[in-house]
């Protein structure tokens, strides 16, 4: 081979490219923050993927946080308070003496977007039967299904039940919500209009969507009167969470729903966080497979946390306190005494709250009683604590907390266990009443009272709660069947006691919705927390002053 | 050339047929989109419906023989979770943004590896040489998402050169190409430099050097095109990996293609989706495999097929 003494040369043809690439990298970096000095009037969001990329919002779940900007229920909620109130489509309401009858008096003289007509009733029913039809896969649509939905006039609707629905309002205003959609639009477009572009009541409308994002921009003479600060309002539907950071401080995106791990980042960085004003999510741990209802074979008695001193002791065995600190450095949640008990819902007992630290508080010389009492694990034909460690979207902590657990629980000597398991696999088993573990759970956003008691602790309920016994079922069918607001809430305190006393899960942490902030451009946002997502009331995001 | 074609292509589709048994299986394994898609708190009714809706209560045998005789017919489903979209509408909406993304990554990939990989081997034994085989063990050793993510940290969130994530402009290119290509700029510059080293050695090279011919084009004309049949076989490997390697760099940057398609479709148990991106994904590397076969007979006369 001969030696190239000067290789100069061969560079020619490699330099010549460079020399035209110069112009371009010029362009592209002066180019690149340049397009987001032209958005001051946009707010960008970046956002966890909802549960589907549609227009439809009873198609999918977790949709609540894509489409709320522009689609709304009847029934409006507070920002701050997070009640009930006839701002919305439904200026009020009233129910027969029994809740099988609820009629509802809509706002004259509301518009549906791009010209599609005014709100009547007829928009009611039609949004009714899209919400309720065989592929319908919105939370507690049996709840909403077997109504007769009648048109009293243009402007007033009335749904009856053969049952009570004491808290029909949270399926028009809550977590589990009816949105309505013009039925003037689908007559004459069909679902393929929706999917195009639909036509919402809402302070915001839609403009389009592309893959990963959607675009809204403001009605400028909505019903309301209110005028949301930020001309458009811009989705971008982001899964890697760093990636969401790091939007945020590239100023591509102003608002970022990040993982509350890298939250203490953002905060480092300079940005600001809002915060929900109601508390958003419940998180427990659950007795699963204590299905033990008198008439029903699956229960297995031999199971461990059967027995009511192995689920105090285990309760007893948690520090919750070091849990807090550890799980959520930087704050935004609390300790709650019963899953389901949120004040100010029907059968809130604020002596549970005072009993807590003395009948569930860290108390390892207890635990140890509780064992010799229930002869652990000698007397157990398999004295195994299998706990489930599931990836749950929304709360990351999820794995350290379960760690902790086995840590709590292996160290006073109780045989546990991790079993990995993804999170639709633990739904599946639930459901198919199989699932003899204990598995991290959650109530988001905190359901009225009844609707939680039906969801956690009746066959069938949602499958990610194990408990059921003759007493607790027959006490909800009584709930279920009683109208008068005192029973009622008497009977709610006597099941929220009973289930305390019988430990029948082990109760962590109320938390608020969380979001980071740019504040530059976001001056703050107000919202109570009460949907599924957490957020709401997108038309109160505020332009930095 | 017309019968070793109409064989490869009757190949191709036994493969896919084989491929779609897998995916079928496969994703049937991996547990019912109902657990994925319906809420918590959805009751066993609730989930009984929903099923029938989807078609998931029947046989598997009658679900992939409907699937099967669809698929045939350029219909592989309605998505589960886009409703209102088919399976392939989902594909083609989003593969542009794949393959031009890839494309941009083949195309800056094989600029850099190959002038490097010449480079190199002009320059045996010297620091050149040296500093490609260092791009070489970064690009093979460092994970692509990792890369993704020290890309966007640095030149996106630091220097704001370029944009953090999503498709837009060339700008928006830049970071994503450089994290699917550079693995495959090292294994490319790694071909091109033993391929070079050895036509170096070559009686026609000496001969045209004795003969005056410039050192450029010796090592740019005659050397190149004798090496690159090497690097070409790899070609159809490369595009594999693009693709493939499109699902992490998608997701970490955001970047609405295929890759990122497939994720969400595989977190919601679409399968109708899932099915349909990796059959596109197979069609994809199988043609391309075979456009690099019929290249060999370009680049390299002496290669006939029969």
């Amino acid at each position: 081979m001969i030696a190239v003494k000067n290789a100069a040369y061969l560079w020619r043809p490699l330099r010549r490219t460079a020399k035209s690439m110069i112009p371009l990298a010029l362009a592209v970096s002066i180019w690149a923050p340049a397009a987001l000095a032209q958005e001051t009037d946009r707010v960008v969001v970046a956002l966890t993927p909802p549960g589907g990329e549609t227009n439809r919002f009873w198609a999918a779940t977790s949709t609540w946080h894509a489409l709320g900007q522009s689609l709304e229920g009847l029934v409006a909620h507070d920002p701050v308070t997070g009640e009930y109130n006839g701002d919305g489509l439904a200026t009020s309401w009233e129910h027969n003496d029994d809740f099988t009858e609820w009629t509802f008096n809509l706002r004259e003289g509301v518009q549906f977007h791009y010209g599609h007509g005014e709100f009547t009733a007829e928009d009611v029913v039609h949004s009714y039967e899209l919400h309720t039809a065989d592929a319908s896969v919105i939370p507690a649509a049996d709840q909403l299904r077997g109504a007769e939905v009648e048109i009293l006039d243009p402007y007033t609707v009335r749904f009856t039940y053969e049952q009570p629905r004491t808290n029909f309002l949270y399926l028009h205003g809550g977590h589990s919500i009816m949105m309505i959609y013009s039925k003037a639009q689908f007559d004459q477009e069909g679902l393929e209009g929706y999917d195009e572009r639909f036509a919402g009541t809402g302070p915001y409308q839609f403009v389009s969507r592309e893959p990963g994002g959607v675009l809204y921009e403001r009605v400028e003479d909505h019903y309301s009167g209110i005028v949301p600060d930020f001309r458009e309002l811009e989705l971008r539907f982001v899964s890697e969470p760093s990636t969401k950071l790091a939007m945020l401080l590239a100023d591509e995106a102003h608002i970022a729903d990040i993982s509350r791990e890298l939250m203490p980042d953002a905060l480092d960085a300079g940005m600001g966080t809002v915060e929900s004003t109601l508390p958003s999510i419940q998180t427990d741990l659950v007795f699963n497979g204590l299905y033990c209802e008198s008439h029903d074979d699956r229960c297995r008695e031999e199971l461990p946390w059967y027995n009511v001193k192995i689920r105090e002791a285990i309760n007893r065995a948690l520090n919750r306190d070091e849990m807090l600190e550890v799980l959520f450095p930087s704050g935004g949640y609390s300790l709650h005494a019963r899953y389901t008990m949120v004040e100010g819902n029907e059968g809130y007992d604020p002596t549970l709250e005072e009993r807590f630290e003395a009948e569930y508080g860290y108390d390892p010389e207890r635990v140890k009683q509780l064992l010799e009492e229930a002869d652990y694990p000698d007397s157990f034909e398999d004295p195994t604590i299998p706990i489930i460690l599931t990836p749950m979207a929304g709360m990351p902590e999820v794995a350290l907390q379960q760690e902790m657990v086995y840590q709590y629980l292996t160290a006073v000597g109780l045989q546990a266990e991790i079993v990995e398991l993804d999170y639709a696999r633990v739904r599946a088993m639930g459901r198919e009443r199989e699932l003899y573990m204990i598995n991290p759970g959650r109530n988001a956003p905190p359901r009225p009272t009844e609707v939680a008691f039906r969801a956690f602790y009746t066959n069938p309920g949602g499958g990610l709660q194990g408990w059921e016994d003759d007493w607790t079922a027959a006490k909800i069918e009584t709930l279920i069947n009683t109208i008068d607001p005192v029973a009622r809430d008497e009977i709610a305190r006597e099941i929220q006691n009973y289930l305390f006393e019988q430990y029948v899960d082990i109760p962590l942490f109320d938390g608020f919705t969380q979001i980071a902030i740019n504040p530059d451009y976001v001056g703050g946002w107000q919202f109570p927390g009460v949907t599924s997502a957490g957020y709401s009331h997108w038309h109160l995001i505020e332009a930095a002053r | 050339m017309q019968r070793y074609l109409a064989r490869r292509i009757l190949q191709s589709l036994i493969t896919l047929l084989a491929i779609s048994v897998v995916v079928f299986a496969l994703s049937r394994l991996s547990g019912n989109p109902v657990d994925a898609l319906l809420p918590d708190d959805a009751t066993p009714e609730e989930a009984a419906i929903v099923m029938q809706e989807w078609g998931l209560d029947r046989p598997l045998h009658i679900q992939y023989w409907s699937f099967l005789r669809n698929a045939v017919q350029g219909n592989l489903g309605d998505s589960l979770k886009w409703p209102g979209e088919t399976a392939m509408a989902m594909v083609w909406q989003r593969l542009p943004a794949t393959l031009q993304l890839g494309g941009f990554a083949i195309i800056v990939s094989t600029l850099i590896a190959i002038p490097i990989g010449v480079l190199a081997a002009v320059n045996k034994g010297k620091w050149f040489d040296g500093f490609g085989k260092l791009i070489a063990l970064i690009g093979q050793a460092v994970p692509s998402f990792w890369l993704a993510i020290v890309l966007i940290w640095v030149f996106a969130v630091h220097w704001n050169v370029f944009p953090t994530s999503g498709r837009g402009g060339l700008e928006h290119m830049v970071l994503p190409a450089i994290a699917m290509g550079w693995y495959q700029v090292a294994a490319l510059m790694r071909l091109t430099r033993s391929a070079t080293l050895e036509v170096l050695d070559n009686e026609y090279i000496k001969l045209a050097r004795l003969k005056g011919v410039p050192e450029w084009r010796v090592i740019w004309v005659h050397t190149l095109r004798n090496a690159a049949i090497t690097p070409l076989t790899y070609f159809g490997v490369i595009v594999g990996y693009i693709f493939t390697g499109s699902v992490v760099i998608e997701t970490v940057f955001a970047w609405p293609g295929t890759g990122l398609l497939a994720i969400e479709a595989i977190r919601a148990r679409d399968y109708t989706v899932v099915q349909a991106v990796v059959l596109t994904f197979a069609v994809v590397f199988i043609v391309a495999n075979l456009i690099v076969d019929v290249l060999y007979a370009v680049v390299d006369p002496r290669i006939r097929y029969t």
